[in-house]
């Protein structure tokens, strides 16, 4: 069993002293610099963006949501603390805001957050306070190296973040059982499939690529602590960011809902291979999993496009073989115009979709009065500052797989 | 504001004659007539009909295109708010025009538009994706009873108001739009599933579409004598990417002439893909294209010749249409030049 203390920030500023008090989390920026001190980072700017404000986030590779355990007590396991499992014990959440890192990466497509206006309604993030962490990389920085560098500083200043607050007495306590419960409503199980396919598109499961992973039975309290780090930079709105897996909706409403109207019956670890060979064994593979932990129903999530809707779809023609019947959230292909088939397949056995939005749909923005994280984008000629028309799709976790999203796509 | 509205009829109900008149090319005639005098009653001094066009419905079925067109330029000077055609009820010309009215004034000219027929009418099929359609299944005798609904969701449309199948009545047009949920995706996610394990009924949010399957052409009898072209998704271009082939969701493709070359090389030719590491392609691009490849075959008679130009696009989030227009332009291109076979590579 987990015990996740929550402690709700509602706004954060600077100060020569870090402190928590009244939902006002006060940090030094110079503190936060000196934990992200690398040989490959020339420099660090710390900023704060708060919802409302006409700010336009660019270049944001990666977010995470603050968290400590204090004492011997490890998160991030495999990245940042010893590979040592965990999901147990207390661990204190900042919830109402995230940590951003920002910066430029080669080929890393460029996802935007608006902070106020339309753009604000469909970023998830836009609601909470943010700590925007923009990086410098020293002239001739192994891009490899130094992406890893980024993701080593974010999780630590998670950590900090963590920490500055663990003495405060949690807004919230809620208790996080591993092991499933027993009873006579329906047994769901929740299948996470994983991007992880080489640099730059990786995901990491106690510090390991899950990239030639099987599929693996976890926690939630594991992904709770941590377990579960992204390092994939494609497709600003259909990753599943380090904050996803953190925050993951699916994973809460199964959560909230065991013993309610059904047995939370687990959660399985799911890569999504390059290879068609390969996509259909781990999908064989995860369905007998599921039929084996006992589940009756399971809700599928995916990460990425176009080749990893195929992991989706053989997921669940494999599941609804064994007689495990399945749900699977997915964002819609449906064109700039909306006429376009909204899936790439047709899928045997895939009768239940829950619609994410349409990725192309564009979206009309306002001008802006600062932008955070460079001054250009590959996607946009002309200032960044002015307004523009962007796609849904480059907004960070406008269409998030695992559902962090408001949007849904309909037949108008 | 008194919005500006204007009618569309055939030459049946505009009062000029049946059949014998069915040849009437476009027209517009000042202020109501026929049934848009019943219309402007119901518009009140909310809208003014300011004209009203009128197509021969054969003429329009012959000539669908150059009706179209001479009626969007009858229409455009007439600056109107609104749009309104029939009611055309189950007649199959008039409601062809109708449901062309309605999708040319709103998809083309951006002006508010609805049209009103039987829901059967091959009209509504032939335009139902770009264009508002209120369905009516009564008779021609009772327009009175068809008129309000056209008349109301084009009232919303011109003031910009949200419409919805749903609470105005329209055919859903079958594009997809984004709206904001109303419950977590989550929460649908698992009521859906706890529906379909008790086998109560549910609703996917998203239809399942049917794919045309292109069955593959026949096999090439004698690849000595064939001239084999190469094709890609992997985003290979020329340094600099001159046609600007976006690293995802491509909205082009493009064609380079490769006469004379016999290989890529690394700094000449890059990737512009956005969905995968393309170092190791960018030090050889003939990994992603393999020009070099091809030309080996061909030294050894295994093929006749590699046509002199690749075509290009990236895959990565590119939706089905446009996928398949590329595919269509390639493959017609393709023939025209004489290829006899074409090497995919995808990435």
């Amino acid at each position: 069993m987990l015990t996740v203390h929550k402690h709700i920030v509602r706004d954060i500023e600077f100060g020569p002293k870090a402190s928590f008090r009244g939902g006002l989390l006060t940090v030094v920026p110079e503190e936060i610099q000196a934990l992200a001190a690398h040989p490959l980072v020339r420099s660090l700017d710390v900023r704060i963006a708060r919802p409302g404000e006409k700010i336009r986030i660019i270049r944001i590779l990666d977010a995470v949501e603050p968290r400590a355990k204090g004492g011997d007590g490890v998160v991030f396991p495999g990245v940042l603390g010893p590979a040592q499992v965990v999901g147990t014990g207390e661990t204190h959440v900042l919830s109402g805001c995230a940590i951003l890192s920002v910066s430029f990466l080669p080929r890393a497509q460029e996802a935007l957050i608006d902070m106020a206006g339309p753009g604000a309604g469909v970023s998830p993030l836009a609601k909470k306070t943010l700590l925007i962490l923009e990086f410098t990389p020293v002239e001739g920085a192994h891009w490899g190296e130094y992406e890893a560098a980024i993701r080593l500083a974010m999780l630590k200043v998670a950590v900090h973040l963590g920490e500055i607050a663990r003495s405060v007495p949690p807004d919230e306590t809620q208790e996080v059982l591993s092991r499933s419960s027993v009873s006579h409503l329906p047994r769901i199980g929740y299948i996470i499939n994983l991007q992880a396919q080489g640099s730059f598109k990786d995901t990491f499961v106690y510090g390991k690529s899950a990239r030639d992973f099987l599929p693996t039975q976890i926690t939630p309290g594991e992904i709770l602590d941590g377990a579960v780090v992204s390092g994939n930079y494609g497709h600003p709105s259909l990753k599943n960011s380090t904050y996803a897996h953190l925050t993951n909706p699916v994973m809460w409403e199964l959560i909230r809902r065991d013993g309610d109207d059904l047995t939370f019956g687990g959660i399985i670890l799911k890569p999504e291979p390059t290879t068609l060979q390969g996509k259909a064994l781990v999908a064989e593979y995860a369905a007998n999993l599921a039929n084996l932990l006992g589940w009756e129903g399971v809700v599928v999530t995916k990460e990425g496009g176009g080749n990893a809707d195929i992991d989706l779809f053989l997921t669940a023609e494999h599941c609804e073989r064994r007689g495990v019947r399945t749900v699977l959230l997915m964002a819609e292909l449906a064109g700039a115009d909306g006429r376009t088939p909204p899936l790439l397949d047709s899928p045997p056995g895939a009768d239940a979709l829950v619609s994410l939005g349409n990725y192309e749909e564009p979206m009309e923005l306002p001008p802006v009065e600062q932008v955070i994280g460079g001054d250009s984008l590959r996607m946009v000629e002309g200032p960044l500052a002015g307004p523009l028309t962007i796609p849904t799709a480059a907004f960070f976790g406008a269409l998030s797989p695992v559902g962090l999203g408001s949007l849904m796509a309909r037949a108008g | 504001m008194v919005l500006r509205v204007v009618h569309y009829l055939n030459q049946f109900f505009a009062g000029l004659g049946g059949e014998e008149k069915a040849n009437l090319p476009p027209e517009v005639r000042p202020g109501p007539v026929g049934p848009g005098r019943l219309l402007q009653q119901m518009l009140g001094d909310r809208g003014e009909i300011v004209a009203t066009l009128i197509c021969g419905d054969t003429y329009f079925a012959e000539h669908p295109d150059e009706a179209s067109r001479r009626l969007a330029d009858l229409l455009r000077p007439l600056q109107p708010n609104i749009l309104l055609a029939g009611p055309a009820f189950s007649s199959g010309r008039y409601g062809l025009a109708c449901g062309e009215m309605a999708r040319m004034a709103f998809q083309d000219l951006k002006i508010a538009a609805v049209a009103s027929m039987h829901a059967e009418n091959p009209g509504v099929q032939a335009a139902l994706a770009g264009a508002y359609i209120v369905p009516y299944g009564g008779s021609a005798a009772s327009l009175k009873e068809a008129l309000p609904s056209l008349l109301t969701l084009g009232l919303k449309l011109a003031e910009g108001k949200a419409v919805s199948p749903e609470a105005n009545g329209y055919l859903p047009r079958g594009l997809r739009k984004n709206i904001p949920a109303d419950r977590p995706a989550a929460a649908r996610a698992l009521e859906m599933l706890l529906a379909k394990l008790s086998g109560r009924p549910f609703t996917s949010e998203i239809p399942i579409p049917r794919f045309d399957r292109v069955p593959p052409a026949p096999p090439v009898p004698d690849s000595s004598q064939a001239t084999v072209a190469l094709v890609t998704e992997s985003g290979l271009v020329p340094a600099g990417n001159p046609d600007r082939i976006e690293s995802s969701r491509a909205s082009r493709f493009a064609r380079y002439s490769i006469g004379e070359l016999r290989t890529f090389a690394a700094g000449e030719f890059e990737s512009v893909h956005g969905g995968y590491a393309t170092d190791y392609a960018n030090a050889d691009p003939n990994r992603l294209v393999p020009l070099d490849g091809a030309h080996r075959l061909e030294a050894a008679g295994r093929i006749g010749r590699t046509h002199d130009v690749f075509y290009t696009t990236v895959g990565n989030g590119t939706s089905v249409s446009k996928a398949q227009a590329f595919g269509q332009a390639i493959a017609d291109d393709l023939r025209k030049a004489g290829v006899h076979a074409a090497i995919f590579t995808s990435t």
